[in-house]
């Protein structure tokens, strides 16, 4: 065949062409796909709740937190006594006096 | 030429699968699943040929199909109607196309290293709708298909592959008619040059 010849009839040669048809089961590969799609999404109103809980939690933490602290710190009467008596015990170094 | 009585049935009845086309997307979108397999049925095929003519490839054409039609289902309630269904479609169609071909680009040198299944080996492609008398041509030309630029390739894939109106093709690809023709004229000149090196008795003269 001419090289014109032989160029045309492969730029021709889709003419007539069929159309290829998937397999069956694509459809239902699919519908699987997006239904486990569907069970991995977290509504909203789930996040919400989820996220009152840990800013309930959250602050709790930090009131009992600010408890704990208000507490253990001794009172200001405490630290002028204890100053007093340190102060007492390091000015006498003769104990056989 | 075409009756004009048979013109305008013929347009009446585009618009109105256009119509019933939206009135399926919009029940996709509120999660009709009858909706979804008539829908499927109806571009099953247009979406899978569209693929296989850029994949060549039997199994990345299927990987295809199923990107799409999840996307559809994902993405039907945010439809606005800008563009007619069919068109939307051919557009996320070709897009996935063109996203994978681009993969493979980038993969290709991946080939030297790798097992064939992460990167891609171009084989020759045997279309399962071409005439027996056809099959060694058309072989020949799937291979230089691939080299045409990309707006070249989706015009000729679209056109020639796809049998799509002129006009279809320029509404998927957002330009003007003019440049559709222009694109197919310019990539069947390229074809033509590329063909050079691929004709069986250059050798002989």
């Amino acid at each position: 065949m001419d090289k014109e010849d032989w160029k045309d009839h492969v730029l021709n040669s889709l003419e007539g062409i069929q159309k290829a048809i998937p397999r069956e089961g694509l459809l239902v590969d699919i519908e699987q796909q997006i239904n486990a799609a569907k069970t991995a999404i977290i509504p909203m109103h789930q996040w919400r709740l989820a996220a009152a809980a840990a800013l309930i939690l959250v602050a709790a933490n930090f009131w009992t937190v600010q408890h704990l602290v208000a507490n253990s710190r001794p009172d200001s009467k405490e630290i002028v006594i204890s100053k007093v008596g340190e102060s007492t015990l390091i000015s006498n170094y003769k104990l056989y006096d | 030429m075409i009756p004009l009585a048979n013109f305008q049935r013929q347009n009446l009845n585009k618009k109105e699968s256009h119509e019933e086309n939206f009135r399926l997307l919009l029940a996709v979108g509120q999660g009709d699943a009858t909706a979804f397999r008539l829908l499927y049925a109806q571009f099953q095929i247009p979406v899978y040929n569209t693929a296989l003519g850029y994949l060549q490839n039997e199994q990345d054409a299927e990987e295809i199909v199923q990107e799409v039609f999840i996307n559809i289902n994902n993405n039907a309630a945010k439809f606005k109607g800008n563009a007619a269904v069919n068109t939307w479609i051919y557009r996320i169609t070709v897009n996935k196309c063109l996203d994978v071909l681009r993969k493979r680009k980038r993969n290709s040198w991946l080939i030297f290293f790798s097992e064939p299944t992460t990167a891609y080996a171009p084989t020759t492609f045997n279309h399962p709708g071409v005439l027996l008398e056809n099959k060694e041509a058309a072989q020949v030309l799937f291979k230089i298909i691939q080299t045409l630029p990309d707006n070249q390739k989706t015009a000729f894939i679209l056109s020639y592959i796809e049998g799509l109106p002129r006009q279809e093709v320029a509404d998927i690809m957002a330009v003007s008619l003019k440049a559709v023709e222009a694109l197919l004229q310019r990539g069947k000149a390229s074809l033509r040059k590329k063909l050079d090196k691929h004709y069986p008795n250059r050798r002989k003269k």
